[in-house]
């Protein structure tokens, strides 16, 4: 017991909050849309968290910059997600396609797609962003699907989670 | 003309009532029906409110035996700059000017959230992660705790030792005897602490380490013992540190004497008592060159001296005396790598010191901006609170900090090693300084209790914030070109639309405890931040908000404010009943949603309809045509009715006898100046949100004018879910659309308008775009 009690001292972010301080948290929109037969999924995360993950994962001189991106950023964006972002339906993995990406003051927006795909009843959404680099991240996920939002609070020790839909 | 209008009332009667009989119709197979409690979103809040007594009265404002304890302080404070520790050792003077006696002192020893046997920690949640890499897992289970919290080495009173009971972060005084009303007490506490690296522990105080240069750079705050609150309200404020809420502090006088390295530049709360002393001559006469600059900061310490002072290490030491009145709190920085500027500032009558210390890492950005942030936001504050009462306000440089304390505050925003910095590091760190800077007004002065209440001063200081930022841009569009406005993370009514409309389970009323809401920065700074911002724009508007905002910090300043005493005093200073509005908006998770159900165009005829002679027929007229009171009556009906023979662009036409009606009883002059609508609708507004909000909408005509109406929220107070408008118009109406300025954060606009316009899909839109190249 004293040596659990001793893990879990370590394993928490001792101070997780100042005043103006930085939130660490993502938030993933997904939706099906019927008229294309595809899961529409948009990701907003702080660009300079993110930019922060990047160099150290990857690239020192990647910067996250309208402009001023190195050629290599997609390329980057995309593998990352390969590793940290998987929607499964029916059972099974399936490939996104990386649309493109903005920014929004602080954010920087990602666009994916999966397509073609049918109508689910159930999703299954593993969320790892910027994890690996932030004890505290939120990764919240809100899936849309038949007229009803669901959403997942998805952590570092908590990075799967499932919905079920009903029509 | 006054005919006229009786006619149309008698009119408008007969058309509202109509809509009335529609909505009696329902099919009558409906159960027994219960009873219900009063559900009225419009009904007061006095169930929900404590009851107003001689403390806190129903205005909002202290009532006549407002009382607040007050402790003073006087402290030898040591650094070791080579062990990282601070040895102190203070004298608590504790004055109780309750009513009550009390048998114990409760203090709050905050750097226990550190101690290696901190409870803190443990109340989160968390798993074991199935794989990890060496060094996390060295560092996560193998290496030695810090060994941080507070070291007690006595209490004591009058040299006689003092009986104590430490409780994980709060310490009680155990009295022999009580302190009675009007009494004082006076003791003494000997610590010391080892000090934490904040950047890689996190933490709102700490050190910086410099590898580079191999210097310290110190922010330290809630570094010794302090009184907790005993108020009418919470007794003794026992809400442990667990980390998130904030703090409760009395007001008290501050004699702190802080030793350092020689070669230190230090500052803190307070007046610097020895300034000679601690001051070359060359700072002294900067100094005073500073006292006279109101528009540009003066260095007082260069970079170049700064980079001078990083590469020695004094053995000497130098004792900084600071004293402060009225404050809640202490707090100071202190390092020899500190480049530090100062420039008078004019607020009110008063002068007021706008301070920065940054080392040189903060360059080029902190030079350029930090102080003039410092001043703008204590012009732009005092304006619409009080007039700032310290003489001065520091902006420190602290990596990865936001926190605040009275007169000082800890800011982040660094320029790239090369000196380059982007747009979002100039803004985020214009930001946090304008916020930090702030928080001396809320919670400082007006002094909430944070660990209670965290949007008290968090949501408060986040909206004042948003106006601050945005007079930046208007006084300094070349600081913020390209964008004409500044841009602004929290405020605008559309940001928040994403976290009110997301899923219930992780999102909480505002009335929360900081500890206990899964998305505090939305819960205590956006929403309700955001919430004053349309309350103030939308609801009440700028000068009826703006009195009533000021009178409650004035009514505050220097005391201790709960929720209720700032929802009283808004309604109570401007006249306008806001329970509604502190009820939806603070004490519940419900959002805005208003739409377009649908929209019918009318006509007028002479041939009494089948809800018209329903209608008499309750009235005993079962013969309207031939009986005298109503064989001119004026029937409305709905225009797509089938009966091609009416014209919709003449009502006079379609009603022949309202017609000979008007040549019977005007004159020709007369009737010429008379308007009779050509239009008449009646327009089915939907609410399916749970929050009440005023109902704004614009017309659009055929000639491409453009028409907006607010509705008062109270048009929702006898039905929550619809309401129908019958307009009368001259020209044709070509669409309706609700909250056309997104104004109230509606977090669904796909029914907003008519004829609908199906929402654009942020996704495909992007997509588009992308695909147009």
């Amino acid at each position: 017991m004293k040596k659990l009690l001793f893990l879990l001292l370590f394993l928490t972010p001792l101070f997780s909050f100042n005043s103006a301080h930085k939130f660490y948290v993502s938030v993933t929109e997904i939706e099906y849309s019927p008229e294309n037969d595809a899961l529409q999924i948009i990701v907003r995360v702080f660009a300079d968290d993110f930019q922060k993950l990047l160099q150290e994962r990857y690239d020192l001189t990647i910067v996250l910059l309208e402009g001023k991106e190195i050629p290599e950023t997609d390329r980057y964006i995309k593998t990352y997600f390969k590793e940290k972002f998987v929607v499964s339906l029916y059972g099974k993995n399936q490939p996104m396609d990386f649309i493109g990406k903005r920014y929004e003051k602080d954010l920087l927006v990602l666009y994916f797609e999966i397509a073609p795909v049918k109508e689910f009843s159930k999703i299954t959404v593993q969320n790892q962003l910027l994890t690996e680099l932030f004890d505290e991240q939120k990764n919240l996920v809100h899936v849309e699907h038949f007229g009803k939002t669901k959403s997942l609070l998805l952590t570092k020790n908590e990075p799967i989670g499932t919905i079920n839909f009903k029509k | 003309m006054r005919h006229f209008k009786i006619l149309c009332t008698a009119l408008f009667v007969l058309f509202s009532c109509s809509i009335f009989a529609q909505e009696n119709t329902e099919p009558e197979t409906q159960e027994v029906q219960q009873g219900h409690t009063n559900q009225n979103k419009f009904r007061q809040l006095n169930q929900v409110f404590a009851t107003p007594n001689q403390y806190r009265t129903a205005s909002g404002a202290p009532g006549p035996n407002y009382y607040q304890n007050t402790a003073d302080y006087v402290m030898d404070i040591e650094l070791n700059d080579k062990t990282q520790q601070l040895f102190g050792f203070e004298t608590i003077t504790y004055h109780n000017n309750s009513p009550n006696s009390l048998n114990y002192l409760w203090l709050q020893l905050d750097q226990n959230i550190r101690a290696k046997d901190s409870k803190s920690p443990m109340i989160n949640g968390n798993g074991i992660p199935p794989v990890t890499t060496p060094d996390r897992f060295v560092s996560e289970y193998v290496k030695e705790p810090f060994d941080g919290g507070f070291n007690i080495e006595k209490v004591s009173k009058d040299g006689e030792p003092l009986s104590y009971t430490i409780n994980q972060t709060m310490m009680r005084i155990n009295m022999e005897e009580p302190l009675e009303p009007g009494e004082s007490f006076e003791f003494s506490i000997k610590w010391w602490y080892n000090i934490n690296n904040h950047v890689t522990n996190r933490g709102r105080s700490g050190y910086e380490y410099f590898e580079e240069d191999g210097n310290y750079a110190y922010v330290i705050a809630q570094f010794f013992p302090r009184m907790c609150v005993y108020n009418d309200v919470e007794g003794w404020q026992n809400h442990q540190f667990w980390g998130s809420g904030e703090f409760a502090l009395p007001f008290g006088k501050y004699e702190v004497n802080i030793t350092v390295p020689a070669d230190h530049i230090l500052d803190g709360t307070g007046v610097l008592q020895n300034r000679e002393e601690v001051f070359s001559d060359k700072m002294m006469k900067r100094y005073e060159k500073a006292k006279k600059s109101f528009d540009k900061p003066v260095l007082i310490v260069t970079e170049e001296e700064a980079i001078e002072a990083e590469k020695g290490f004094s053995e000497e030491k130098k004792t900084w005396k600071f004293k402060a009145e009225l404050v809640r709190d202490f707090a100071f920085t202190t390092s020899r790598k500190y480049i530090w500027d100062m420039m008078n500032v004019k607020v009110g009558d008063e002068d007021v010191m706008a301070v920065s210390l940054y080392a040189k890492e903060g360059n080029p950005l902190w030079g350029d901006y930090s102080t003039l942030a410092v001043a703008h936001t204590l012009k732009t504050y005092s304006d619409k609170t009080f007039v700032y009462p310290y003489p001065k306000a520091i902006s420190v440089h602290a990596k990865n900090q936001g926190m605040e304390y009275p007169m000082i505050c800890w800011n982040f925003g660094r320029p790239n090693e090369d000196g380059t910095y982007s747009d979002r590091t100039k803004f985020g760190m214009i930001s946090v300084i304008i916020h930090e800077v702030g928080h001396n007004f809320f919670p400082m002065i007006v002094n909430s209790d944070e660990r209670q209440w965290g949007w008290m001063d968090e949501g408060l200081n986040t909206f004042m914030q948003f106006l601050s930022e945005q007079q930046f841009g208007k006084k300094y569009p070349e600081a913020i070109a390209p964008h004409d406005n500044y841009p602004s993370r929290r405020g605008i009514p559309s940001k928040i639309v994403r976290y009110m409309k997301g899923d219930q389970e992780f999102i909480a009323p505002i009335m929360s405890n900081p500890q206990l809401v899964h998305q505090l920065g939305n819960n205590a700074y956006a929403k309700p931040a955001t919430a004053l911002n349309i309350l103030r724009e939308t609801v009440m508007g700028e000068e009826l908000f703006d009195y009533a905002f000021k009178t409650y910090s004035q009514r505050w300043m220097f005391k201790h404010p709960t929720p209720e005493d700032f929802f009283r005093t808004m309604e109570d200073a401007s006249g306008v009943d806001l329970d509604w509005y502190w009820r939806g908006w603070f004490y519940t998770t419900d959002y805005v949603d208003i739409g377009v159900k649908n929209v019918k165009s009318y006509t007028l005829t002479n041939n009494p309809t089948e809800e018209g002679k329903k209608l008499l027929a309750r009235f005993g007229i079962t013969d309207p045509e031939t009986n005298p009171r109503t064989k001119d009556a004026v029937y409305v009906v709905e225009f797509d009715n089938g009966d091609k023979s009416m014209q919709m662009t003449d009502p006079l036409e379609n009603a022949p006898k309202l017609k000979t009606y008007l040549m019977d009883n005007f004159s020709a002059e007369e009737r010429a100046k008379m308007d009779v609508p050509n239009y008449f609708y009646e327009v089915v507004f939907e609410k399916p949100g749970g929050l009440v909000m005023p109902l704004i909408v614009e017309y659009t005509y055929e000639d491409g004018s453009t028409e907006k109406i607010k509705y008062p929220a109270q048009i929702w107070r006898k039905n929550d879910d619809q309401v129908s408008k019958s307009i009368a118009s001259d020209k044709k109406i070509t669409s309706i659309v609700v909250d056309p300025d997104l104004q109230t954060a509606d977090v669904n606009l796909e029914n907003n308008a008519w004829p609908k316009k199906k929402a654009a899909n942020e996704f495909e839109k992007f997509k588009q775009k992308k695909n147009q190249g």
